[in-house]
């Protein structure tokens, strides 16, 4: 599990910052009312608050703003039912699973060795 | 004589005040969808959710400098993408809309902090509970021909925006331990919204 998990976040997860998209005509009125300094991510959407790792991202989804090319935006549409997969949801259950592995081998391991002890 | 100079006073005092006494502008946040962009966040350790809305109601008024609005959100319109965690939100258990079928935003007093950015003090109410808040806003006012432009109407237009943090229990909301790892007491709430000019 814990290798499954170390597979999928190194060499298929991206970091991203998710938007709820604003729809294009509103992306048209925010860049006209841009100006320099201000934040880029809400010109195309609401950003989340921080950036995180998502496993599968695809990249037809993905938004590098001519304003800031550092930036990576990743749109989410809700009503489209898109919940994009987390890493941190993949760690934290294969450390629930690792553990889980963990005291079913230490039981395992217990009654093989009473039940050869009886025997 | 001296009462043509005190009436020439107060002319004279009518005129010099008059561009400081800037007529508030109305606005309707009654606009289609496309022009409003609401989301939730809770962010725990198994996951973060996400929800949004694009519906709104209500109205603001503003002079450039300080103003009023309500805002309402139909709790209908809240969408996390899962259609069962959408029903569960909604029961008596979250949000409860059948007993209050509105997320209710009120600013009743707009201070001024300069660079487009108002801080609004209110109360926000939902599930039946009202609660006061501050939050800064961020307000800009767009020309009549960019708002003819893109549809919002022949009298200009305003575009807000805000960030502001929500805790559930302070609405009677007890996550059930079964959901406790998984959603946040504290969600932060985004508004992006157009209104257009009355």
């Amino acid at each position: 599990m814990l290798v499954a998990g170390y597979v999928l976040s190194s060499s298929y997860s991206t970091e991203v910052l998710i938007i709820t998209p604003a729809a294009p005509e509103a992306v048209e009125m925010n860049k006209m009312l841009w100006e320099e300094g201000e934040p880029v991510a809400e010109i195309y959407g609401v950003p989340a608050s921080e950036p995180q790792r998502i496993i599968f991202a695809d990249e037809s989804r993905i938004i590098r703003p001519e304003e800031d090319e550092a930036l990576v935006l990743f749109r989410v549409t809700k009503e489209a039912g898109e919940n994009p997969l987390q890493e941190k949801t993949i760690w934290f259950f294969s450390r629930w699973a690792i553990t889980a592995l963990g005291i079913g081998g230490f039981i395992s391991l217990a009654a093989y060795t009473v039940l050869r002890r009886r025997s | 004589m001296s009462h043509v100079m005190r009436t020439l006073s107060v002319a004279l005092l009518v005129i010099a005040l008059a561009p400081r006494m800037v007529q508030a502008k109305e606005y309707s946040f009654d606009v289609e969808s496309k022009f409003v962009n609401i989301t939730f966040e809770s962010k725990m350790d198994i996951e973060d959710i996400l929800g949004t809305s694009h519906s709104i109601t209500g109205s603001a008024s503003f002079d450039g400098r300080s103003g009023s609005f309500a805002l309402s959100v139909p709790v209908s319109s809240l969408d996390t993408g899962i259609e069962m965690r959408n029903d569960h939100m909604k029961s008596e258990m979250w949000m409860d809309a059948a007993k209050a079928p509105n997320i209710v935003l009120r600013g009743d007093k707009i201070v001024d902090k300069g660079k487009g950015k108002y801080e609004v003090t209110g109360k926000l109410a939902f599930r039946g509970v009202e609660n006061p808040v501050t939050f800064t806003v961020t307000a800009k006012e767009i020309p009549a021909a960019t708002s003819k432009k893109f549809g919002l109407g022949d009298n200009g237009a305003l575009r807000v925006r805000t960030e502001f943090r929500v805790k559930l229990s302070d609405y009677g909301i007890q996550i059930p331990e079964m959901a406790a790892a998984k959603v946040s007491d504290v969600w932060t709430v985004n508004v992006s919204v157009f209104a257009k000019g009355k």
